[in-house]
């Protein structure tokens, strides 16, 4: 039988470990609120910048849409635009 | 003039970790006057002090998390204007979530690859499902990245293994800083010996444990001091801290340590990529004694380093330096090669010779 999972991407896997053995607390550092600036540090000054809308054309042909192996008797697949993994595990 | 974006989400200074040691020494000799200029893209968060980047000579952006992950549009409009040709990522996760995105705008990816994960979880007995992931991450990241740079050529055949095209990849070895590690020797009358690492980091855990056990609780060694610098877990001090193995923590200048060392140990049984302690080690020119997966990915020999397997036999060593044994020649050598290969400023030069050789 096949078992369908969805994988998140999160932290690097040794970020996450760290996070878990209490080295960086994973509480109260998140990012600052949603703005639509950000921080530029140059010549050591600290400057606020506001970030514009680019009009660059989404598409490029050298990146695959997805992305899949098989590993230990599951499928991976990555689809790029949603950036998900989905793993098909056989349950026997 | 080539121009690079670093990404990066995750602590960086004070450096505490050998990928950040990394990643900010790259981007600090990768700045070159009129041949490259190497930005910093860091997901702005508190874990790495702000105070002590501005004292960089490098320039930095720091996003909200929002824009480094999700608002890609803005992103690469940011970059369009700082005329980034090519970003580069230092983990799988980050490259998949953000570079992919990237792409789809015809930005170039590159790869550092500090550790080949998937080996790694596996070496420390990770469960089967977590590595199997982790090494799908590091097949996808071969498929979208154009340029691909292990630390060692063992992990570039690792990485072959696992499905990266080898044609992506080159080898960008990791390095220390030859001119801020003076060379000082070892303190002989110090009776001093050295373990330096992330202990957090379950490998270097591991060493720590093994040096306890086999070095000082078999008393093979009394009279001599055991230095453990780096951040440790409480509950490891706790268990082990005594007036005779003592846990320094964090230390932000390295050469008071080497100062008083008489010798430094890399007991390492696990792991992945290259130990940047040892070129730290060997910088300062303190013997060194480490296992063969110690020194994996390093180009290094018995003329350089003291190498074995079995951490009984490492009090013999000791003894042996001590005793005036002949290390003379060996720091000597070990010193030379790290300055040649290893420099941070040797390392930087090729890793522009490889963006050059992708951007045109």
């Amino acid at each position: 039988m096949k078992k369908k999972y969805i994988y998140k991407i999160g932290f690097p896997h040794w970020l996450k470990e760290l996070i878990e053995k209490g080295k960086y607390d994973d509480v109260n550092q998140a990012s600052p609120k949603k703005t639509n600036s950000y921080k530029l540090i140059h010549r050591h000054r600290i400057y606020n910048k506001k970030l514009t809308v680019g009009r660059d054309i989404i598409g490029s042909k050298k990146l695959p849409k997805i992305i899949s192996k098989s590993i230990n008797n599951s499928k991976y697949t990555f689809r790029t635009a949603r950036r998900l993994i989905t793993i098909e595990r056989h349950n026997d | 003039m080539i121009r690079i974006g670093y990404f990066n989400d995750g602590p960086l200074l004070p450096i505490k970790e050998g990928a950040a040691e990394k990643i900010i020494n790259l981007i600090r000799f990768q700045n070159i006057d009129n041949v490259s200029e190497v930005v910093l893209f860091d997901c702005e968060r508190s874990w790495t002090n702000t105070k002590l980047l501005s004292q960089e000579d490098f320039k930095s952006v720091l996003l909200p998390e929002h824009i480094f992950y999700e608002d890609t549009r803005k992103l690469n409009a940011l970059l369009r204007k700082m005329r980034i040709q090519a970003c580069i990522f230092t983990n799988p996760e980050n490259l998949l979530k953000v570079g992919t995105k990237l792409k789809r705008f015809h930005q170039k990816i590159i790869y550092d690859c500090h550790n080949v994960n998937s080996l790694l979880s596996k070496r420390i007995g990770e469960a089967r499902q977590t590595f199997d992931i982790i090494e799908f991450m590091e097949y996808a990241v071969g498929q979208i990245a154009e340029l691909i740079l292990p630390c060692s050529s063992v992990d570039l055949e690792h990485l072959v293994k696992l499905g990266v095209p080898r044609k992506k990849m080159r080898v960008l070895e990791n390095g220390v800083d030859t001119e801020k590690i003076k060379f000082v020797g070892p303190n002989i009358e110090a009776k001093a010996i050295l373990f330096l690492g992330n202990i957090f980091y379950q490998p270097n855990s591991n060493a720590v444990q093994n040096i306890y056990k086999y070095c000082y609780q078999a008393g093979r060694l009394k009279g001599f001091k055991f230095i453990i610098a780096g951040t440790a877990p409480k509950d490891m001090i706790v268990k082990y801290q005594t007036p005779e193995f003592e846990f320094l923590g964090y230390v932000p200048d390295l050469n008071k340590v080497f100062k008083k060392t008489t010798v430094a140990l890399a007991p390492l049984t696990e792991g992945s990529g290259t130990r940047i302690k040892i070129l730290n080690y060997l910088s300062a020119g303190i013997p060194t004694i480490t296992t063969k997966l110690g020194m994996e990915g390093l180009e290094l020999t018995p003329e350089e380093i003291f190498i074995s397997d079995d951490i009984q036999n490492y009090p013999k060593f000791v003894r042996k330096i001590v005793n005036g044994g002949s290390y003379e020649k060996l720091i000597l050598n070990a010193r030379r090669k790290v300055k040649e290969k290893y420099d941070w400023r040797v390392v930087s030069k090729k890793a522009i010779s490889y963006y050059s050789e992708l951007l045109n």
